[in-house]
């Protein structure tokens, strides 16, 4: 109906005013426009759909678009839009939404504008100085009902300014009151910010960068010289402005009352310009108007109209982020931010991470897209304008609060099949009830994955940033503690969760920290250091077999992470010294010949590593390989075996060969030595740890002690916990590192006295078993069955389970897979 | 919402920016998808020649099974043609993606481009290539013995939006 009549209006207007020029058309369309204020200076209460302004404002972008299209440099329209400021008038439209839905209407209007003009528009001062306004009016937080649109023209902009990138300093905004005013605490920050992320590139850090691309950019679109003069002025007028605004800011700095943002918006310089300085720039437009088009009485009262639209504006605006500092405080259910956010020097960004915690999927995405690409623009400063916003905080308290949301009651098997990313909506998981709480949990990973992500794909001041807030935030903060909780068998499946999530090699270095402390040197018996590892160790020796299985898990996506730290925290700084070799014995007590000579190529080969080019390990290839795999083969005796064939362990061999193959490449760059050797006492007694010292025995760790505690109560523990603890043994026995591989896989080596190993431990296992088990024929049944039904298909016997025999069988298997390692390591070695 | 085979089934569509600088986006996207559409524009030989770097993105970060189809757009301006159809079949052959060429503005080929990618995801998942339970892929099954087996497929453009006019 409203379009029909709007057409005939339109065909009406056609006939009266037929155009001649796409200039004359252009500036038709817009008086067109303008007259619907003339002739509403009162009222302004109709909807703008219900108006001729949608319609005007489509012409105008086709006739822009369109001269675009036929004339190769900018033609008179856009001039004309830029000469006249245009997009000033609409910004303070929008501002006020007069009518209500300008607001909306001005975003599509420009995000179409600047999206498909060929030229970078961006840089223009009165191009820019609208497009901030409306950015600064974007905000989701409280919600807002055009949310979506707002998100995709701030989208469109950060899309510009990827496209341009030197335009970057344009939305890297820097309100000067808010630097002196939050000064003294900038001073406290800036030396500890300096220590851990001293960048040389920086420069200009007090300078508004906003005004860089004046400064330093000749590109002008249309004429040159177009606005040097204005710009000169501008620029003068800022620079006065800058001072006078400092000093204010340091006379009130006590007022804490006054928040950031309104102080930015309302002390903005641009915001201040527009105020003192349109004026007279639309009474010369206006003039020209009257030049043009010998007529127009009215221009002066649409000049005052506007002028009293931008006194509402102001008005309307401070409201607005009074309500939204405090909305923004109890703000739904994901909220309990403790702080009021801050505003960072990029008013994009702030306005994009209002809508991290949108209820609307799309327009939270879309938030995180925009997020993602500022955060990964190559340039320099604005990296270090985006790893100290508020981001990291912001990004890290939705996590936590993401986490916090997940009920208790959530079966932690659950966990493991849940799978999500960021961008990808799951609506299995998201939306069906898979399991109870299914949806928070995948709410957490999907944010988690985000994360993860965000630190991959942003700038390393940035990415390093992030992490550790989510380190220091999210995983000391919240999760050490919940590791004691009652439902902390699912609190543990959730780390896990996240740990084999984890793919950027900054975050992981962090959850690292996390996990087993960031102080290398080893731990001395008994004294703990590391309050997460310590913690994970005693929930292993708890009366929870879930648990137990749980936090061993943990530990085997640890290991998997491949990590450097991980691993020489939880096992390599105690093996790396060799303390548990016995010296005095290895001359006499070295059993053949070979494994002397293996022990002498050693020292030659580990001393001379450097200059030897090939990289064969004795050490993980030992002359005597057979002696070692007979050892594992022969522990378990002839009767409690129930598989026939003793060389089956072969049938282990190509499953770990894969594996080394893919473990081999992940630790190439771990720099581990070739061979075990031993380090010269005398030399190095400075730098040995001190836990050798100070008992003068081995200590292997609490992670190896642990693990060998597990294995030595195999007999006694459910099968469950057998497994995992076998499991993870095996992993540790694949890694190509020499100390860990003659530690775990060679029994033959001569250790120090009261030294446990592997190969001690599960002798004792056996000699458990042996005495346990009863040397019957029924027993062996028992045994054959227990092994059908663990190993076999038809599992469905429903018997009652017999821990000992399980356990048996269990260990029969475990030795085999360590005789399956130990050749595979020789075999690759060789 | 298509049919294939009588069942049903729900493609969940993403449009990624063509853009350079929004690549991190496309990357941190094929992680979950199925399937891809790599647009080009036929009038535009540099969004072809571009085409190698996508497909390299695509297949480092996808699955190694993800369905990636190639699609020469705006078949309807064949005046102003700049790749020949012989060039895109070539690309597709050498490179194992199946090929079409659309446009979006007369809708040519349209529907088409998402059934067809449909249609290789569910050949594949009838293979058994792609391993359903392991939800890495983008292929949700639906609640019952899936009658439904949506995929997500992350559209990507290659065109470039620098472009006047608006026909979508
Ligand atoms: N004639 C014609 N024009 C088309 C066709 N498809 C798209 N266009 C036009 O091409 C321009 C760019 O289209 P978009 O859909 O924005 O391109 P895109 O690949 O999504 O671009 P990015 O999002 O930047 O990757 C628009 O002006 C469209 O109107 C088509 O089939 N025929
Ligand atoms: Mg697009």
């Amino acid at each position: 109906m409203i379009s029909g009549i709007q057409n005939a209006l339109k065909n009406a207007i056609d006939v009266i005013a037929p155009p001649a020029t796409p200039l004359q058309d252009f500036t038709y369309h817009w008086k067109q426009l303008m007259n619907f204020y003339v002739s509403h200076l009162t009222d302004c209460k109709v909807p703008v759909q219900n108006t001729n302004i949608p319609r005007h404002l489509d012409v105008l972008l086709e006739i822009l678009l369109q001269e675009e299209k036929e004339v190769n440099e900018p033609g008179p329209c856009l001039e004309y839009l830029l000469q006249h400021k245009l997009l000033d008038l609409l910004a303070t439209l929008a501002s006020a939404e007069t009518p209500p839905g300008m607001r909306t209407v001005c975003l599509v209007f420009l995000r179409k504008l600047l999206g498909r003009s060929k030229y970078p528009l961006l840089h223009h001062a009165s191009i820019y100085a609208p497009i901030q306004r409306l950015v600064a009016l974007c905000n989701g937080n409280p919600p807002s009902p055009i949310e979506s649109e707002e998100v995709q023209f701030l989208l469109t902009i950060c899309f510009l300014v990827c496209k341009y990138p030197h335009v970057t300093s344009i939305i890297n905004d820097a309100p000067i009151v808010q630097t002196t005013s939050n000064s003294i605490k900038k001073e406290n920050e800036k030396t500890e910010i300096q220590k851990v992320t001293y960048v040389p590139t920086r420069r200009r850090n007090n300078s508004n960068p906003l005004f860089e691309p004046l400064d330093t950019q000749a590109v002008t679109l249309i004429n040159p010289n177009l606005f040097d003069k204005e710009q000169r002025r501008l620029l003068r007028s800022n620079r006065s402005f800058k001072t006078t605004a400092s000093s204010q800011g340091s006379s009130r700095r006590s007022n804490e009352s006054i928040s950031s943002r309104e102080e930015s918006v309302s002390s903005s310089p641009l915001a201040q310009k527009s105020v003192c300085d349109s004026p007279s720039i639309d009474t010369k437009s206006n003039e020209q108007w009257k030049e043009k088009r010998q007529e127009d009485s009215s221009g002066n009262k649409i000049d005052e109209h506007l002028q009293n639209l931008r006194d509402l504006r102001l008005d309307t605006d401070c409201n607005a982020y009074d309500d939204a500092s405090y909305v923004a405080v109890d703000n739904q259910s994901l909220k309990s931010s403790p702080c009021i956010p801050e505003k960072s020097k990029c008013l994009l960004l702030d306005a994009l991470m209002s809508y991290l915690n949108s209820a609307d999927n799309t327009v939270r995405i879309r938030a995180c897209e925009g997020i993602m690409v500022l955060a990964s623009l190559d340039d320099p400063s604005f990296a270090q304008t985006v790893a100290r916003s508020e981001l990291p905080s912001i990004v890290t308290i939705r996590l936590e609060n993401l986490f916090n949301a997940i009920p208790a009651h959530v079966d932690h098997l659950d966990i493991y099949n849940v799978d999500v990313t960021w961008g990808l909506d799951s609506p299995l998981w998201t939306k069906e009830k898979k399991f109870p709480g299914c949806r928070q949990v995948a709410a957490f990973f999907m944010w988690f994955d985000y994360c993860d992500q965000l630190i991959r794909e942003a700038q390393t001041e940035f990415a390093e940033t992030l992490a550790r807030t989510i380190r220091v935030m999210f995983f000391e903060r919240i999760v050490t503690s919940a590791l004691v909780d009652h439902h902390v068998v699912l609190i543990t499946a959730l780390v896990t969760k996240c740990l084999k999530e984890i793919t950027s090699p900054i975050l992981c270095t962090e959850v690292s920290y996390w996990l087993v402390g960031q102080d290398r040197d080893p731990e001395i018996p008994n004294v703990w250091t590391s309050p997460v590892l310590h913690r994970l160790i005693e929930n292993c020796f708890t009366d929870s077999n879930d648990l137990t299985v749980e936090t061993l898990k943990l530990f085997e996506e640890a290991i998997d992470k491949r990590n450097e730290h991980i691993l020489h925290c939880l096992i390599l700084i105690y093996l790396s010294t060799r303390a548990y070799y016995d010296n005095t014995a290895a001359d006499s007590a070295i059993a053949s010949w070979s494994d002397e000579e293996d022990e002498r190529e050693k020292e030659k080969k580990g001393f001379l590593d450097l200059s030897y080019e090939q990289n064969h390990s004795r050490t993980l290839a030992p002359s005597n390989i057979h002696r070692v795999i007979n050892c594992f083969l022969s522990l378990m005796p002839r009767y409690l075996q129930t598989d026939c064939d003793v060389n089956n362990y072969e049938k282990y061999m190509p499953a770990w060969e894969r594996q080394y193959s893919l473990v081999l490449s992940d630790c190439a760059l771990m720099a581990w030595p070739l061979e075990a050797v031993m380090v010269d006492d005398s030399a190095s007694s400075d730098s040995r740890p001190e836990a050798d010292h100070c008992s003068g025995r081995f200590y292997m760790g609490p992670f190896l002690s642990m693990l060998f505690d597990k294995i030595s109560n195999m007999p006694r523990q459910t099968y469950e916990v057998n497994l995992e603890v076998t499991g993870l043994i095996s992993r540790l026995a694949l890694l190509p590192h020499p100390y860990l591989h003659e530690f775990m896989l060679n029994p033959l080596l001569p250790l120090l006295p009261g030294t446990k190993s592997l190969f001690l431990c599960l002798q004792k296992v056996i000699k458990q078993l042996v005495s346990e088990i009863p040397k019957t024929a029924e027993s062996k049944t028992m045994l054959k069955e227990t092994r059908l039904k663990l190993l076999g298909d038809c599992s469905q016997e429903e018997e009652k389970e017999n821990i000992l025999y399980e356990s048996a069988i269990v260990t029969e298997e475990f030795c085999k897979d360590l005789a399956a390692i130990a050749y595979v390591k020789y075999h690759h070695s060789i | 919402m298509i049919t294939i085979d009588s069942k049903q089934i729900k493609l969940q569509i993403w449009d990624t920016a063509g853009q350079e600088a929004f690549r991190s986006i496309t990357r941190s996207y094929y992680r979950g998808a199925a399937g891809a559409l790599l647009v080009y524009d036929i009038t535009r030989r540099e969004t072809f020649n571009h085409l190698t770097t996508w497909l390299e993105d695509a297949r480092q970060h996808s699955n190694s099974n993800m369905v990636i189809m190639l699609i020469g757009n705006k078949s309807d301006l064949d005046s102003r043609r700049e790749v020949r159809r012989e060039e895109g079949e070539a690309f597709a052959r050498e490179h194992g993606l199946v090929f079409m060429e659309t446009s979006a503005k007369t809708a040519a080929n349209v529907e088409e481009a998402f059934i067809n990618t449909a249609k290789e995801i569910y050949e594949k998942i009838q293979e058994g290539v792609f391993d359903i339970n392991n939800e890495a892929n983008g292929i949700k099954i639906g609640p019952q013995h899936s009658p439904t087996s949506p995929g997500g497929l992350a559209g990507t453009g290659g065109q470039g939006s620098a472009q006047g006019g608006g026909c979508c």
